[in-house]
């Protein structure tokens, strides 16, 4: 969910809001990068890295709470944020595997037509290629 | 990076930990504060590997570098299924967790959403109980998996690469695992733990988190910690299965109920000694490093484990108790523990435990073994009893309070052959001689929920034990068919006194066959006769 916005720069001033609230306050989601997700710091500096067209705002507006995380998928791939910021309500995020992802919450997507099963059993089989 | 603070604990040929802090190189940006203080670099040790070795744009990294905070919650949040929770997700489909994981994410091809949904769940919970990358939280971990293996812990391994792992990013130890004695795991990873939390208190004073972290540390050690692990040990789910779950359905029971049912089973019996004998373990304050009688067997039978099969089991664990001496000297002499070993083929382990056990027995057969009077002569007692459950063979059981015992089990439907009892007898025979753990102690079902591994191990044995080589040599030499027709394998398996499968299976595995041939013989045996097998 970072690279959009990293890759141009922005910083958290800048970061695209969402009018939504959500249930864990009121406040609207605010989307900032943390850097140790973009391509790409120095060796032991970094974490998963975002892919470059993947976008970090767009993804937080439609992603879903669940526990202290969201989830958002963009049909083939999946993302998780974290909050980082509970009073502003300020989240950043990163790919994950689809493994990483609750069930419950990947069987709703495909209920709701947002990823199919097909695509998510074979992201997970193609897993360690 | 400038190293701030770490700690390292344990014995990297066996298992050790290193954690390290630093300064977070974004200065906090965009993490908690606690998070940020927890900025540093991880080793874990095994086997002399270290498994957070990696290389990352061509430069060599001995750390994984992330903020730890996650890492430590998880360990303190998973501890008691992590060290004492062995049975594996859905089905029992690898020898290692890591493997098992790996090869059971998906749900089979033709489940429906329901049940596909159900086995991922179980699948996503389980590994969120086991997996050290459930702890990543977008850094990037090895592939680590803990979890208990009879009485020990299996520490397993591979180089899977994460979501946004960058090109050449690349773990250094490929794939493998290692049984490792509990508390070697335990008083490492607490040792850190608690260093760890205690620098950050100190660097985050009013971190509710590290506070949090510190007061579940802190319940490791209280007494009332000693049933939730024995649970564990017994196999029994920490809440019931999701509906639609596939293949051995979980009657919608909590844990306690049923670890209730079990020990209620046992003190029917009305015998407190040889009820606290099936129950007693061997208990340290972070870990019970020895499991109870009744946690073996029970972590190794479906989970489904009906009502009836469990009064059965628990009036075999009561019946089978000795005050004192349950064991002849002779069997004793013969007894010795052999850990699976990672590197070597089960096949080839079992095949050389039957060899060496022919040399120290040095038995007199002129044409067959007779399993059962090498077990009588040993002091094994042998029970039937029909159990529910049809995919268990046999249970094996001993300790220094009870007697070494095989209860066959008369409903599985192998039973009905005196070839297959024979070869179950062997099996066991096995367990009892090599499988032991913690105090010379042994309580396992074979089927499919005992730990592959030593299953694997157990059957070549058996085919082994059953079938060595002199033997073998003279029954295809006295057969006046070749072993590549069907009646040259049918009068070897007759006069043997095993399957015509096991025979097959046997002189394909001493290369006396190839692959070609045993598949040829499969299928003219299939089609010959309903007989054959």
């Amino acid at each position: 969910m970072n690279c959009a916005i990293l890759a141009s720069g922005t910083d958290r001033g800048e970061a695209a809001m969402d009018e939504r609230e959500t249930t864990t306050g009121l406040r609207p989601l605010m989307y900032e990068p943390n850097p140790k997700h973009k391509p790409l710091p120095a060796p032991g500096r970094h974490g998963s890295i975002c892919p470059p067209d993947a976008d970090g705002p767009a993804l937080l507006r439609g992603s879903d709470e669940n526990g202290r995380k969201r989830y958002a998928t963009d049909g083939s791939r999946a993302y998780c944020a974290q909050c980082h910021d509970a009073d502003g309500n300020v989240w950043h995020g990163y790919p994950v595997d689809w493994e990483e992802v609750p069930p419950s919450l990947v069987g709703d997507w495909i209920a709701a037509g947002r990823v199919d099963r097909r695509t998510v059993r074979r992201a997970k089989r193609r897993r360690g290629r | 990076m400038t190293v701030t603070w770490e700690r390292f604990a344990g014995n990297t040929d066996s298992f050790a930990l290193r954690i390290s802090f630093m300064a977070d190189p974004d200065g906090g940006h965009a993490v908690t504060a606690a998070e940020s203080a927890s900025w540093g670099a991880l080793q874990l040790w095994v086997d002399g590997k270290n498994l957070c070795a990696h290389t990352d744009q061509g430069e060599s990294m001995q750390s994984a570098h992330w903020y730890l905070l996650p890492l430590i919650e998880w360990f303190l949040d998973s501890w008691n299924p992590l060290l004492h929770e062995e049975r594996l997700p859905n089905r029992n489909s690898a020898d290692s967790a890591v493997i098992a994981l790996r090869s059971s994410r998906n749900a089979p091809e033709l489940a429906g959403e329901a049940e596909t949904v159900a086995w991922e769940q179980e699948w996503y919970d389980w590994r969120g109980r086991h997996a050290l990358r459930v702890a990543r939280e977008g850094g990037l971990f090895p592939n680590v998996v803990f979890r208990r293996l009879r009485d020990y812990v299996e520490v397993s391994w591979d180089d899977e690469p994460l979501a946004g792992s960058p090109s050449g990013f690349q773990f250094a130890s490929t794939t493998g695992w290692v049984l490792l004695e509990p508390a070697q795991v335990a008083g490492p990873v607490h040792e850190v733990l608690a260093a760890a939390l205690e620098r950050l208190h100190n660097v985050v004073p009013g971190s509710e988190r590290v506070a949090d972290a510190a007061r579940k540390l802190k319940d490791l050690t209280v007494p009332d910690q000693h049933d939730q692990r024995v649970r564990w040990l017994a196999g029994l789910p920490s809440r019931p299965a999701a509906p639609g779950r596939l293949l051995d359905r979980i009657s919608a029971v909590d844990s306690g109920a049923l670890w209730n049912r079990i020990t209620a089973a046992l003190t029917a019996h009305g015998q407190d000694e040889a009820t606290r004998s099936a129950l007693a373990t061997d208990d340290r304050p972070l870990v019970v490093a020895g499991s109870c009688q009744a946690a073996l067997l029970f972590s190794a039978v479906s989970p489904a484990v009906s009502d009836s099969d469990v009064e059965r089991l628990a009036g075999v664990l009561i019946s089978q108790y000795r005050s004192s001496d349950p064991e002849s000297a002779e069997l004793l002499a013969l007894t010795r523990p052999e850990q699976p070993n990672p590197v070597s083929p089960a096949w080839d382990q079992g095949y050389d435990l039957a060899e060496s056990l022919h040399d120290e027995l040095d038995l007199d057969e002129p044409e067959w073994i007779d399993v059962e009077k090498v077990m009588s002569s040993l002091g094994i007692a042998r029970l039937d009893r029909s159990l529910d459950d049809r995919t268990i063979r046999a249970c094996s059981l001993v300790s220094p309070s009870h007697a070494p015992t095989v209860v066959v089990n008369s409903n599985a439907p192998q039973m009905v052959s005196s070839r297959a009892v024979r070869f179950t007898l062997a099996h066991e025979l096995c367990h009892i001689l090599y499988d032991r753990a913690w105090g010379r102690r042994l309580a396992i079902a074979s089927g499919p929920w005992a730990p592959r591994g030593i299953e694997q191990r157990a059957n070549a044995f058996a085919a082994m034990f059953l079938m060595p080589p002199h033997l073998l040599a003279s029954a295809i030499a006295d057969s006046p068919d070749p072993i590549s027709e069907p009646d040259g394998i049918r009068l070897v398996a007759a006069r043997l006194r095993v399957s015509n499968r096991a025979a097959l299976e046997h002189l394909y595995n001493l290369t006396l066959m190839d692959e070609v041939q045993r598949d040829h013989l499969i299928r003219e045996m299939d089609t010959g006769s309903s007989r054959s097998w």
